[in-house]
């Protein structure tokens, strides 16, 4: 990506570094927003990660996490339904969470909105939120279905499906 | 003449349609982040290869037909919706990105002594088509969606890319702020 040209070089080398070490065991790169959003401050919107930090300048190492982030979180928001949706049905399965109940809780509390980057341009914010609510429908669809019941149309409705009436954002 | 006041009726009910779709969509300023603590003006090649593959992705085809073989009514409704929602937002900020070149060429254009009409002209032609084009499409989007609307949308694009180029150029020497 040409973004990546604009980093100073203490950076670049912390971004490689942990692209070599860190991201590339992480099979998809929706697990990949998932890690590099947790090495975030919720309070402060810090990054830290313990490793980085040791190898570089701290503040090299903060700048390159919040590069990865914002890189990753581009290339998760643009990317096509059907992959978002196989990414996430594989990190449902590793989450071993009851597959109705994680679904239910990423519909409900919507924990994916950690995962954008602070100063993320606001209309690929909305389409990564719009991409997983729609992939989220799709596995809800994919779930096996009990006797008697259609499609998902039986269980709880979504924030999304409650939304879907309005058309204000 | 029966026809006059069916193609009037016509017009004003468009009007009407463009007027609730704008006031359901309203968005106050321009907001264009990028790379924290970087400048504004290494941001713009980036930028503009990454709002086409935002429009790819909000104009595509791809994605409806994922869900159409899926076969699901309840997905295919919402995909429309949160698909219309992300077009039109891209819509509005690109008539707003057109609206903050010409503000701020009027501005330098206000100091410049050696401005060509023939360059003012073409920026004018250049920035009504975008508004056109953004009002088309946006209609367009709110009545049908923007499935297989790319072309359009490419459209919108590159003109706006011109004129982002002819304000560089009509006023020689300055910059044109695009955020």
């Amino acid at each position: 990506m040409t973004w990546r040209k604009l980093l100073p070089a203490e950076v670049l080398r912390a971004y490689e570094d942990l692209s070599a070490r860190s991201l590339a065991r992480i099979p998809s790169e929706l697990e990949r927003l998932i890690y590099i959003a947790s090495t975030r401050d919720y309070n402060s919107g810090l990054y830290h990660h313990e490793g980085l930090a040791a190898r570089f300048d701290p503040v090299a190492a903060a700048k390159a996490l919040e590069y990865a982030h914002a890189e990753v979180f581009r290339e998760v928001s643009l990317m096509p339904l059907g992959q978002l949706s196989d990414d996430l049905e594989r990190y449902m399965q590793s989450a071993k969470e009851e597959p109705l109940a994680f679904l239910t809780a990423w519909q409900e509390l919507e924990p994916y909105r950690v995962a954008i980057p602070m100063y993320a341009d606001p209309t690929v914010a909305e389409l990564f939120v719009s991409n997983i609510k729609i992939a989220l429908a799709v596995l809800r669809y994919r779930l096996p279905k009990e006797p008697g019941h259609q499609s998902g149309a039986s269980l709880p409705p979504s924030p999304a499906q409650r939304s879907l009436p309005q058309f204000r954002s | 003449m029966i026809y006059l006041s069916i193609f009037a009726a016509l017009l004003l009910f468009f009007a009407l349609v463009m007027a609730i779709a704008r006031s359901l969509y309203w968005e106050p300023d321009l907001n264009i982040a990028g790379l924290p603590g970087t400048a504004t003006g290494q941001m713009d090649e980036a930028n503009e290869a990454f709002s086409f593959k935002i429009l790819l992705s909000a104009f595509g085809d791809d994605d409806r037909r994922f869900v159409a073989e899926l076969g699901d009514k309840h997905i295919e409704r919402l995909l429309l919706f949160e698909r219309k929602r992300i077009a039109l937002r891209w819509i509005r900020r690109k008539s707003a990105e057109a609206r903050s070149i010409m503000r701020e060429h009027a501005n330098r254009a206000r100091e410049a002594s050696d401005l060509r009409a023939s360059g003012e002209a073409r920026l004018a032609f250049r920035y009504v088509e975008l508004l056109m084009l953004c009002e088309g499409l946006s209609l367009i989007v709110f009545l049908f969606g923007p499935a297989g609307l790319q072309k359009f949308a490419v459209q919108t694009n590159t003109v706006l890319s011109d004129m982002k180029r002819f304000g560089n150029v009509v006023v020689p020497g300055t910059d044109t702020v695009t955020s």
